[in-house]
């Protein structure tokens, strides 16, 4: 048990679940959906805080304020900036040209995205009118709103107003970085000269009538248009690498409150709504003039007598572990969502949770020496027909691996799991989504997400959507999950590295098939499947004597294992 | 009756021959070996099949189908509503066909069909944010996780093709409820929609469709053992239905590696009825393949068939928006009514179109809509509804429904109706109690049954 949360995977295995909740993503989706080149880098802070058991409620502070906090030292300085990108990584209207709107816009899905991870509560309604279920009102979204207006979010990008201002992202890295900030930076302008230099001759080009095209001066234009193009792919090729940005949050010069508006609209402004916390939940603390407030929201949030926070984030611990949660619909803890199955366990565990100094290695640690944790996950035919659902615990439900899960450990079986943690999924300038990442030898944590955008994998095993905060995963049975296991080249090329293992022992059929067992399964085969696996490699000889070497019977055992349900669900 | 557990216990045989003989089985509509075995309604049925064309984000009601001469008048006077003001009429509204159906110039080629539609004006629903509303017109409830209404279609009725999924959705939105609005919830996992995400991909955008190393024999021989691995595990959790889903999405992927390339390849229909669809005209390309892909699966036996299109929800832009999404939703819709009845399967096939709630006649700004989920339109065809009938009405400037109203639950209710059954008695035992779509809820509306 020590042993496993001190391993490094456990930071990429439950910092996943944490990136769900903060729709990770390393594109903007919506109206634009541009690379975030520099988003990983948040991604890892998230998996590095986990491993260190930052408590949570600093982990809190960090991502809402980390800009705010006291660093001792510069690296220190740089993983609170990182830690911020939590405020920073949300989809944005990057075509809108009114920066009025445009701020509003971002503002609203900083207060949705932290609304719904901290707290469960979706507050984002209240921006058009006061909530229709909960007690939050619209006077306490611009409360919110406020705090986020006076916070400016340091893009990497450009803004599409007029003039088009840039947003620049935050460097890190110290000198080193600020110098690799620079070279890129100057790169930057050359490339651009170039994009706009070809850019302004193929509109020329475009322009003429087809017929002029073949005339001598139309084929000099394409000639020059060819050298541009040529010229801006040479100078790309030139670019520094990229230096250690982040995409990060600070406050802005002038805080300010924001008026409520009728109806969410920019152009109907009410009266002020100072900053502050929804109305109906304990008081915060008074925010200074001078500050946006995000420090005070975070010391708010993890007050001891928040009756939100720690229920909330044991809720999401609880799901992880058992496939269910206390509170069935994790993001939702208002009137519309389930109420608590177990009140009580819910409100000690999230006592002892704030009270132990919010670790979440030690909450793990104390459900799973639960003996609801360590329950068999038999199925009994009473409970079934009363309780399917298993809300009453009366066994360990069998558990779905997630798409992660059932790649990493696809991956792992054939031994070809790396270790390495890359980079950027996404340079700068292609946000397309990258289908054949699946190949790659890194854990799944690592592969590209693309916002509106995941790869078909990710899709057909039900990937957490990045447009929004997801607690809870989708759990679908379709064919294309069977399609996958069946015919893609990504699960024959596992098994066709997993036979291979096996024939470097030198032992018999018996042996080799208890050997992929407990390889895939983490079991023995029972001897009904010792059977079903000798009437098969019996059938097959007669069926098809012709194998290439590096697909053989084997293979096919190998690769039926990994398509058995057993594979698939955690009992 | 033994059930395919029991079945796949017995078989000593594998699995090929169990499939075969679920083949036979729905041919010859005997026992049902399967879960997607041909099962008869409650009471005999005119609707066979189901087609649901489902507009996401909330189409406007007043500029479609619910005339409301008055607005022309009031536009841009303050409205009853504090801040907002009456928004006009921007298209023309006529009456068509015998049944002086009326419809919007936005939609000349449904109003071709005018005398098909059933066409229901006083719709309601409980919630008027998006995914709410999308997730309960789908499964009946907004804050539970519920089998949407494809799900129990197939639950009830199975499927004629065993070749293809039962419940097909093409090109479901990944947000609004995901895929809660294809899912199966506590339903045995073979009920679940299948989506066909692209239909201008090969393919239709599935994945890993053909096994480019074995030969079907001995794929057949492979999956037999993974197979057998699965009714080993199946015998040590007899009651987890979710398990039946896994081995059942095996078989059907076999044999949909055949089927599913034919039916989606759209390049065996004929030049004229491509272009009838509008496909190769961009504005009505996208939906245009939709649709055709539609009546192509519904012709091979599919049950229900689930259409979505994007972006109806214009609370701004609503002149340009709006008339966008109906040029790219009326050329198909119209063709695909036109090839329903030319294959005479118009009568069979219930054809279904709304979104999550309606719009109102007012708006903080000139140019768009709010939301409304008190009144809306959504209209039906075929399948045993009554032809060119208008039920139901709002008030005079079509802020809610007065006469006639029909819930949700109701229109649910009355689905099932038309395909044959009692909505009280279509039920599902889980958790220690027997669930419907409709809940507690739903009145069958009779007057709306031809």
């Amino acid at each position: 048990m020590d042993r496993l949360l001190r391993s490094p995977r456990f930071g990429e295995r439950w910092g996943r679940h944490w990136l769900d909740v903060a729709r990770y993503a390393e594109t903007n989706g919506r109206d634009q959906n541009a690379a975030y080149p520099h988003a990983w880098r948040y991604r890892d802070y998230v998996i590095d805080a986990f491993n260190n058991d930052v408590p949570y409620d600093r982990f809190i502070a960090e991502q809402l304020a980390g800009d705010l906090l006291p660093a001792k030292s510069e690296p220190e300085r740089d993983r609170l900036m990182t830690a911020t990108g939590f405020l920073a990584i949300g989809g944005k209207l990057m075509f809108e040209s009114n920066p009025e709107r445009f701020f509003m816009e971002m503002a609203d899905e900083q207060i949705q995205a932290t609304s719904l991870a901290f707290m469960g509560l979706s507050v984002a309604c209240a921006r058009c009118h006061d909530h229709k279920f909960d007690p939050i009102t619209s006077r306490d979204y611009y409360a919110l709103a406020g705090i986020f207006r006076s916070t400016d979010v340091r893009m990497g990008f450009e803004y599409y107003f007029p003039g088009r201002p840039y947003s620049p992202a935050v460097i890190t890295g110290g000198a080193e970085g600020r110098k690799m900030a620079e070279a890129h930076e100057a790169h930057q302008v050359i490339f651009k000269q170039a994009q706009r230099e070809a850019g302004q001759l193929r509109n020329e080009l475009r322009q003429r009538p087809a017929g002029e095209r073949e005339a001598p001066e139309g084929k000099a234009l394409q000639r020059r248009l060819d050298e541009a193009q040529a010229r801006q792919i040479a100078i790309g090729k030139e670019a520094p690498p990229l230096p250690p940005y982040v995409m990060a949050v600070v406050d802005r010069d002038k805080p300010a409150d924001c008026h409520v508006l009728e109806k969410g609209e920019i152009d109907s402004p009410g009266e002020l709504a100072p900053r502050g916390f929804p109305a109906v939940l304990p008081r915060g603390p008074g925010i200074p003039a001078n500050a946006s407030g995000r420090l005070q929201l975070a010391q708010w949030l993890t007050r001891p007598d928040h009756p939100l926070t720690a229920r909330v984030m044991v809720n999401r611990i609880w799901l992880h572990l058992f496939g269910r949660g206390l509170v069935d619909t994790p993001d939702n803890f208002g009137t519309t969502g389930s109420p608590p199955s177990h009140p009580e366990l819910l409100d000690e565990l999230a006592i002892r949770f704030s009270e132990k100094g919010w670790s979440v290695k030690s909450l793990i640690r104390d459900i799973v020496l639960s003996r609801a944790y360590q329950a068999g996950s038999d199925a009994d035919a009473a409970n079934q027909e009363t309780d399917a659902a298993n809300v009453y615990l009366w066994r360990m439900a069998p558990r779905r691996l997630d798409s992660e899960a059932i790649r990493d450990a696809l991956l792992s079986c054939a031994g070809r799991l790396e270790f390495t943690k890359p980079e950027s999924s996404f340079n700068e300038r292609s946000s397309n989504v990258q289908d054949g990442s699946i190949f790659r030898p890194c854990r799944s944590v690592y592969l590209p997400v693309g916002r509106e955008n995941v790869t078909s994998y990710q899709r057909t095993f039900d990937f957490a959507d990045p447009t929004t905060c997801t607690g809870l995963r989708n759990e679908t049975t379709v064919p294309s999950q069977a399609l996958f296991f069946m015919n893609s080249f990504f699960v024959q090329q596992q098994s066709e590295f997993l036979a291979k293992l096996l024939i470097t022992f030198n032992e018999d059929d018996d042996a080799r098939i208890q050997r992929i067992f407990r390889t895939v399964l983490s079991r023995p085969a029972a001897p009904e499947e010792l059977a079903a696996t000798h009437r098969f490699l019996k059938k097959l000889q007669s069926q098809s004597p012709a194998m290439s070497r590096s697909f053989t019977p084997w293979t096919l055992v190998c690769q039926a294992v990994f398509g058995s349900n057993d594979f698939r669900y955690l009992r | 009756m033994p059930s395919r557990r029991d079945m796949l216990r017995g078989s000593a045989l594998g699995f090929a021959n169990l499939a075969f003989a679920g083949l036979c089985a729905a041919e010859a509509g005997v026992q049902r070996r399967s879960p997607f075995d041909v099962r008869a309604p409650h009471f005999p049925a005119r609707a066979k099949r189901v087609i649901f064309l489902a507009m996401r984000g909330a189409p406007s009601q007043h500029d479609l189908f619910d005339y409301k001469p008055r607005l022309k008048e009031l536009e841009g006077q303050p409205s009853e509503v504090r801040g907002r003001k009456y928004v006009g009429l921007p298209w023309e509204f006529q009456q068509h066909g015998q049944s002086g159906q009326w419809i919007s110039s936005l939609l000349p080629n449904l109003a071709r069909h005018a005398d098909d539609l059933c066409v229901i004006k006083s719709m309601k629903t409980d919630d008027q944010t998006h995914t709410a509303g999308f997730v309960q017109l789908h499964t009946g409830s907004a804050r539970f996780v519920r089998p949407s209404l494809g799900s129990w279609v197939l639950y009830g009725l199975g499927t004629e093709n065993q070749n293809l999924p039962g419940f097909i959705t093409i090109r479901p939105t990944v947000q609004f409820g995901g895929a809660q609005n294809y899912g199966c919830a506590f339903l045995p996992a073979s009920y679940q929609g299948t989506p066909i995400w692209d239909p201008q991909r090969e393919n239709g955008g599935v994945q890993d469709i053909a096994n480019r190393r074995l030969t079907r024999d001995l794929q057949r021989t492979q999956l037999d053992l993974v197979q057998e691995y699965n009714a080993i595990a199946a015998k040590r959790d007899p009651a987890d239905t979710r398990l039946d889903g896994v081995i059942e999405s095996y078989e059907l992927a076999f044999r949909m590696q055949v089927a599913l390339p034919e039916v989606v390849d759209l390049s065996k229909e004929s030049a004229a009825t491509k272009a009838a669809y509008g496909i190769g005209t961009t504005a009505t390309d996208g939906f245009g393949r939709q649709c055709l892909l539609a009546r192509r699966l519904l012709e091979s036996g599919v049950r229900f068939v689930e259409v979505m299109d994007e972006d109806w929800d214009h609370h701004f832009n609503l002149k340009e928006s709006l008339a966008a999404r109906c040029a790219a939703i009326d050329q198909p819709i119209g063709a695909l009514l036109d090839d329903l009845k030319r294959l005479g399967m118009l009568d069979e096939t219930l054809v279904i179109w709304g979104g999550e709630f309606g719009r109102t006649p007012d708006n903080d700004r000139a140019d768009g809509r709010n939301h409304n989920s008190e009144g809306f339109t959504i209209w039906m065809a075929g399948g045993g509804v009554r032809a060119g009938m208008s039920y139901g009405e709002t008030d005079e400037l079509g802020y809610r429904a007065v006469s006639n109203r029909v819930h949700i639950h109701d229109l649910h209710a009355t689905i099932l109706h038309l395909l044959g059954f009692n909505h009280t008695r279509l039920t599902y035992r889980h958790n220690g109690r027997e669930f419907r779509l409709t809940d507690v809820f739903g009145d069958v509306k009779h007057a709306i049954i031809g």
